[in-house]
């Protein structure tokens, strides 16, 4: 139940915000090289295309792409809003799903940066990176409940 | 549970398998490669994130199907795809059958399988044990 690392990647798969939540050492590469993150972001933009156009099942305009990688170590946790804003959180590979702590990042995205008059979405067509600190005040707040909770529920097994 | 298709690669990145079963949508030109394309990227991904240096991708869930994905030390790599409710444990444990088992004795011992560029699986009897493996394991009816 341990989430390490957040990406906010824009519609242009741009990424415009990260945050990291435990010790650079549990993500490996990423954590020791924090610039990398700018290219896998950008990556794992493509590869979110390429799950579409793989749906085996559906024509692949009404397909939609994927939601979660397992790896050994880590799953990445991926939620699309319906704007095409991308948020990504890596885990420990024990976490399943992590839905409703989404929604309530999505809802902090809305509240903090969409409604924030100073904010700049694009400048040129280049998405600008998130930097209000109350966002990401916010940001470490709900992950630090989320945290909570899972040792709560953890304990009461 | 429901078998789309598998993939199955060598060191070099050919195609040397492909085989469906319940697939719906049409096979796309360059299919192949992008699939080829999307696991190396993410396998890559996994292990910048991996600690050990050696941890990698297991599978790609989204809202219609499943990619299962394994990788033997000798480079073959394979993509299942399926429905969305089969169990990540249960392919990888599939997998490790397949390459011990069906293609062990059916193109490792094969005098005419070569592990060089561009030589594809062409033993009829590994696509009978392939699916004499899924059907013992439910994936198949």
């Amino acid at each position: 139940m341990t989430v390490h690392l957040l990406w906010i990647i824009n519609q242009s798969g741009q990424l415009i915000a990260k945050s990291s939540f435990t010790a650079p050492e549990n993500i490996g590469e990423l954590g020791a090289k924090p610039d990398l993150q700018l290219t896998m972001s950008s990556i794992l933009f493509s590869t979110y295309g390429m799950s579409q156009e793989l749906t085996p099942n559906a024509n692949p305009v009404d397909s939609a792409g994927m939601t979660l990688v397992e790896c050994e170590e880590h799953n990445i946790h991926i939620y699309e809003t319906p704007t095409l804003v991308k948020f990504v959180l890596v885990s420990d590979s024990r976490t399943r799903e992590c839905n409703a702590l989404f929604r309530e990042l999505h809802s902090l995205y809305v509240e903090y940066v969409m409604k924030n008059p100073f904010h700049i979405v694009d400048e040129g067509g280049i998405g600008q990176p998130i930097r209000i600190a109350a966002f990401t005040g916010a940001v470490k707040r709900a992950v630090d409940r989320y945290h909570a909770a899972g040792v709560l529920t953890a304990t009461r097994k | 549970m429901t078998l789309y298709s598998i993939y199955i690669f060598n060191r070099y990145g050919d195609n040397i398998f492909y085989m469906q079963w319940n697939r719906t949508s049409a096979v796309q030109e360059g299919e192949a490669s992008l699939v080829a394309g999307f696991i190396y990227t993410l396998q890559h991904l996994s292990l910048q994130l991996s600690s050990t240096g050696t941890s990698g991708l297991r599978a790609v869930q989204t809202p219609f199907y499943k990619l299962h994905y394994a990788e033997t030390m000798t480079g073959y790599r394979v993509a299942l795809l399926t429905c969305r409710n089969v169990s990540t444990a249960l392919v990888q444990g599939i997998f490790i059958e397949m390459f011990r088992d069906v293609f062990h004795k059916t193109l490792t011992r094969d005098l005419n399988y070569r592990h060089k560029p561009g030589c594809m699986i062409t033993n009829p009897d590994f696509a009978e044990g392939l699916e004499a493996l899924f059907r013992s394991k439910q994936l198949l009816e």
